[in-house]
């Protein structure tokens, strides 16, 4: 073989064996969480005795097992879950398995190679490769929640590949895997997102969201009013329901009013609203700038929490 | 720290050469076999005195045409198949024939890169790449299995056809899709094969995969939770000769540890006849090792 041959037989060799460290170095704290029946799903050991997974392989809760990366299998206690972020927080009480070595999903950039990394069955590592395909900003889920970025990669997401890491060549955990949040696509979950929503569970057990206790209809304002009140805005949000003893109807808030803003944000729609209703806001007062019967009002609301 | 990646991916073309040189190789090794003047799938040059391998569902007659990356076209002649297997080896006469470098499938690491090249849906010389989905378990760190499964994709024309490591060195000849996986019969099963054994050897027992209770588990290695209890021995065979009896439970085969309902199979598959397998087993309660010496399947064996 050519001198140039053998470099170049050498950059395969090279990656190949790069990716297959990452899987193992990924497969150190990659567990498998048993906790529905048939295909046991994956799992990260996030911190000592802290297993995150996804929340849709979650069937019976007080039935959970985590199979651990020696062959071990240890009972686990549900910490919480979120489905709107399509998060769980499992304890074990094992805390001298591996935790993961954690990256940040703000890093990733479209077209990185990644890895997703699996136990399929429960014991031996599987893996799957796809690049980054498209990332955008913070996202909604449909269910309610909110991841911090929209993360999306087109690698096989196989069966029990659900709640198991997502990691890139160095074998650093840059998300998880779950199929059960866009139809048909395999989204990684950010980290940011994780640990954000892990503290929360293992603090409270829950995800906490703010809540106004009213419904609200985009509209559009007419042209003298907007001139009228020199407003920087078209559109606010409407008042048609409200609920009794809710935040809204404590501050004064009634049928009618328009909201055109909140705290700092300028309410046009109803994202702009559930922007300022993350549990970090519970609890809190916020000026909420209205018009009532075409006159500017402010009043000041304290945020609830959602039951 | 930059790694190798990075480093490789940030001069792209270091990678595009690479691929591409690599992909030179292996079209020269890689054939076309037709029946009946129909492209029926892949083959792999497998000895460059003109041994063609591709699988047995590819080549039904006793004759196919082998057709050359740089065209040559020659009338194979059918040496010896094995539908267990499901391979196939070809003879044709012909000269400067570029064998492909054969590799050792058992040392295959989970997320190594893996390439196979074929005709798929007609279109020749295609080139897939994938890594090594998943390897089962074994205690030394190889693995012997039925299949190589990888994360790749293959479409159908693939069969018969070179599936490679990264250095180019065949290992595996692709066979089939199952569950978005391609599986691949692994090099040193195709090299048992062209050695003289038909299919997978012969142990002669009927098992059933139980969960190790009674703390049996904690016999067993690593936390193995399952095992396979033998139900029932052939008369005269190999298990019979090796002294096993109904009841035992097999833990591991070799370096096999056997957890689920395909591992024996695996490990038979991977066996050659007359050869020793050594058997960790559990007996009345106690860990305890037995070696039978493998056979032949005969044709009415199940």
């Amino acid at each position: 073989m050519s001198a140039q041959s053998e470099t170049q037989t050498g950059v395969l060799a090279g990656i190949s064996d790069e990716l297959a460290n990452a899987v193992e170095q990924a497969g150190k704290s990659a567990v498998a969480v048993k906790a529905r029946r048939h295909v046991a799903a994956g799992g990260v050991m996030w911190t000592p005795g802290v297993v995150v997974t996804a929340d849709h392989i979650i069937e019976h809760e007080d039935n959970i097992t985590i199979a651990l990366p020696n062959g071990e299998e240890v009972k686990g206690t549900l910490a919480g879950r979120d489905p709107g972020t399509d998060l769980a927080v499992i304890r074990i009480d094992n805390k001298d398995v591996p935790f993961a070595h954690v990256g940040e999903s703000a890093a990733l950039r479209v077209g990185q190679l990644v890895v997703a990394v699996a136990r399929p069955g429960g014991e031996g590592l599987a893996a799957s490769i796809g690049i980054v395909s498209a990332i955008s900003g913070s996202w909604r889920t449909w269910r309610g929640g909110t991841l911090d970025a929209h993360i999306r990669t087109d690698l096989t997401l196989y069966p029990g590949f659900s709640g198991g890491p997502l990691v890139d060549v160095t074998g650093k955990v840059v998300g998880i895997n779950t199929s059960g949040l866009s139809r048909g696509h395999s989204l990684a979950i950010p980290t940011e997102t994780i640990e954000r929503v892990m503290d929360s569970l293992l603090s409270h057990g829950k995800v906490s969201r703010g809540y106004l206790g009213v419904g609200l209809q985009p509209v559009q304002l007419p042209g003298d009013l907007v001139q009228k009140l020199a407003l920087q805005q078209t559109n606010g949000l409407m008042v048609v329901t409200e609920d009794d003893n809710g935040p809204a109807m404590k501050a004064g808030m009634l049928l009618g009013d328009i909201l055109i803003a909140l705290g700092e944000t300028k309410t046009g729609d109803t994202n702009d609203v559930q922007a300022v209703l993350g549990s970090e806001n519970v609890g809190k007062s916020f000026a909420a700038n209205l018009i009532r019967g075409g006159e500017l009002k402010t009043l000041s609301i304290a945020i609830g929490e959602r039951q | 720290m930059a790694t190798a990646i990075q480093e490789h991916m940030a001069h792209a073309p270091g990678m595009n050469a690479a691929m591409a040189h690599l992909a030179a190789n292996l079209r020269a090794a890689t054939v076309e076999v037709k029946v009946e003047n129909l492209g029926a799938g892949s083959g792999v040059i497998w000895r460059d005195d003109g041994l063609i391998v591709t699988n047995n569902h590819v080549v039904r007659g006793d004759t196919a045409e082998i057709v050359l990356w740089d065209g040559r076209t020659f009338q194979g002649k059918v040496v010896d198949r094995s539908a267990e297997f499901d391979l196939a080896s070809l003879r044709i006469e012909a000269h400067d024939l570029q064998a492909a470098p054969i590799g050792d499938s058992s040392r295959l690491r989970v997320g190594a890169l893996v390439l196979a090249m074929g005709n798929p849906l007609g279109v020749k010389g295609a080139l897939t790449v994938g890594i090594v989905h998943m390897v089962p378990s074994g205690r030394d760190g190889s693995s012997e299995d039925r299949w190589i499964r990888a994360d790749l994709s293959l479409l159908p024309g693939n069969s018969g056809g070179p599936m490679v490591d990264a250095v180019g060195r065949v290992i595996g000849v692709n066979s089939m899709v199952a569950g978005g996986l391609a599986l691949a019969i692994p090099s040193n099963t195709v090299a048992r094969f062209i050695a003289g054994n038909a299919g997978p050897a012969y142990l002669g027992v009927v098992v059933q995969p139980v969960e190790l209770s009674n703390g049996f588990a904690t016999l067993a290695a690593r936390g193995q939770t399952a095992g396979l209890m033998v139900l029932s021995i052939r008369q005269d065979s190999p298990a019979a000769r090796g002294g096993l009896l109904p009841g035992d439970i097999l833990i591991h085969a070799g370096r096999r540890t056997l957890a689920g309902d395909d591992a024996l199979m695996d490990v038979l598959y991977a066996s050659d006849a007359g050869t020793p397998l050594p058997l960790t087993i559990i007996r009345g309660g106690k860990l305890t090792e037995v070696t039978v010496i493998l056979g032949k399947r005969e044709a009415d064996q199940a």
